[in-house]
C-alpha cells in the first residue's frame, strides 16, 4: 500500500469514527418484528427511536438482514381507505423520540429471506444517510458505518 | 351525627347497588340487520371448492377482506379475530367462523391461502376468484380496494389500499355489525354472544 492510499484509508477511518459517534445519539428501543406464516413474503418491524443528543436526527434509510428490502411506511386515511405511503424521511427531534407501532408508522420489511420464527432474533438498522444506490438483485444491503442497528425479537402482537 | 353520616351511606349504596341491578337485567338491544351490504356472491375456498351465500349459513361468521402481502394491519386483525374466536368457549366457537377475503387473487391463489391461514388456525376459511368475482363480492359488502403502483423494478412488491372492516354476519350470512380493524374485543365477544 503506498503512503497516499493509506493516509486516504486513515481519513476515512477517522470521519467514520466520527460520523459514528454522531449517530450513536440514536437508540433503538423495545423492537419487535411481527411473526407471519412461513409462506409470507413481507411483515413489519416496530420499535422505539430515541435522540439522546441535542441536534434533530433524520432518518434516512431502514433495513433488516432478514428482507431483502425494507422502508419506513405510514397510514393515511382518507374516503375510508387506508393507504400506506412510504415516508423517506422521518426526524426524531433532539431529546425526543418516534415510535413505530402497528396501525401507525412501521418498518416494512419485504422479500424477507429467510423468513423469521417466532422467538427468532433479527437485526434492523436504521441510518442517517441513504445508500448512494440500490444494490443488485439478489444481493443484500450492505452494512453502514453511519446505521445503528438492534436485534428485534420475533413474536406475536 | 356519625349514625346518620351512615345511614346515608347506606342509603345511597342500596340506591347505586339498584341501578346496576337494573342495568344488568336489561335486555340488550338486538343488532340491527344491514340489508344495504352482502347478498350474492360466487368464489371460491382455500381448498379450491366453490363457496357461495349458502355456505355462510348456519353459523355466525367473522369476515376479513385483505390480501396476504400486507404487512401490518391485515395479519393483525386477522390475529385479533382468531384471538377472539379463541377466547369463545369451545361449544360457541363451533358456531362461529372466521373468514379471510383476499382482494388479491394474482398472488393469493388457494394453496397459497391455505398454508398462509393455517398460521393463525387451520379453521379460517379463505376465499379469492377471478379479479371479477372478487370485485363483484367486494361491491356487495361495501369494501373498497386499489392497487397502488409499485416502484419500478419491484412490481411485485406492490400494496393495497383498502377499507378495514371485520364484518360480523349471522347464521343467515345476514350482516349485522361492522367494526374498525382496532375493534374492542369485548364488544366483538359480546355482540357475537347476543347473536349465539
Amino acid at each position: 500500500m503506498t503512503f497516499v492510499a493509506c493516509f486516504k484509508r486513515a481519513l476515512v477511518a477517522v470521519a467514520l469514527i466520527f460520523a459514528q459517534q454522531a449517530y450513536a445519539e440514536l437508540v433503538i428501543e423495545d423492537a419487535w418484528v411481527r411473526a407471519v406464516p412461513p409462506n409470507s413474503r413481507t411483515t413489519a418491524a416496530y420499535f422505539t427511536v430515541r435522540n439522546t443528543g441535542a441536534e434533530e436526527q433524520t432518518i434516512a434509510a431502514v433495513r433488516s438482514d432478514s428482507a431483502r428490502e425494507a422502508e419506513i411506511h405510514d397510514w393515511v386515511e382518507t374516503a375510508g381507505r387506508k393507504t400506506m405511503v412510504r415516508q423517506d424521511q422521518v426526524v426524531v427531534p433532539a431529546g425526543g423520540q418516534v415510535v413505530l407501532q402497528s396501525g401507525g408508522l412501521h418498518m416494512m420489511m419485504f422479500r424477507l429471506d429467510p423468513v423469521p420464527s417466532p422467538g427468532d432474533k433479527v437485526l434492523i438498522c436504521v441510518d442517517t444517510e441513504a445508500p448512494a444506490e440500490a444494490p443488485a438483485e439478489g444481493e443484500p444491503v450492505a452494512e453502514s458505518a453511519t446505521e445503528v442497528c438492534a436485534e428485534a425479537t420475533v413474536r406475536n402482537p | 351525627m356519625n349514625v346518620a353520616v351512615g345511614r346515608i351511606t347506606a342509603i345511597f349504596t342500596l340506591f347505586a347497588l339498584s341501578l346496576m341491578l337494573a342495568a344488568c337485567s336489561e335486555p340488550r338491544p338486538e343488532l340491527p340487520i344491514n340489508t344495504r351490504l352482502g347478498g350474492d356472491f360466487s368464489m371460491v375456498d382455500q381448498d379450491s371448492k366453490p363457496f357461495g351465500p349458502a355456505d355462510l349459513q348456519g353459523k355466525l361468521s367473522l369476515m376479513f377482506f385483505g390480501f396476504t402481502q400486507c404487512p401490518d394491519i391485515c395479519p393483525a386483525t386477522l390475529a385479533r379475530t382468531v384471538g377472539v374466536w379463541k377466547e369463545l368457549t369451545e361449544p360457541h366457537r363451533e358456531q362461529v367462523q372466521v373468514v379471510f377475503v383476499s382482494f388479491d387473487p394474482q398472488r393469493d391463489t388457494p394453496a397459497y391461502l391455505k398454508e398462509y391461514l393455517a398460521f393463525f388456525d387451520p379453521t379460517v376459511i379463505g376465499l379469492t376468484g377471478s379479479a371479477e368475482q372478487v370485485a363483484s363480492m367486494a361491491r356487495s359488502y361495501g369494501v373498497v380496494y386499489l392497487q397502488e403502483d409499485a416502484q419500478p423494478g419491484r412490481e411485485q412488491d406492490y400494496l393495497f389500499s383498502h377499507s378495514d372492516f371485520v364484518y360480523l354476519l349471522d347464521r343467515q350470512g345476514r350482516v349485522r355489525k361492522l367494526f374498525k380493524s382496532d375493534f374492542d374485543g369485548e364488544e366483538l365477544i359480546n355482540d357475537i354472544r347476543s347473536l349465539l
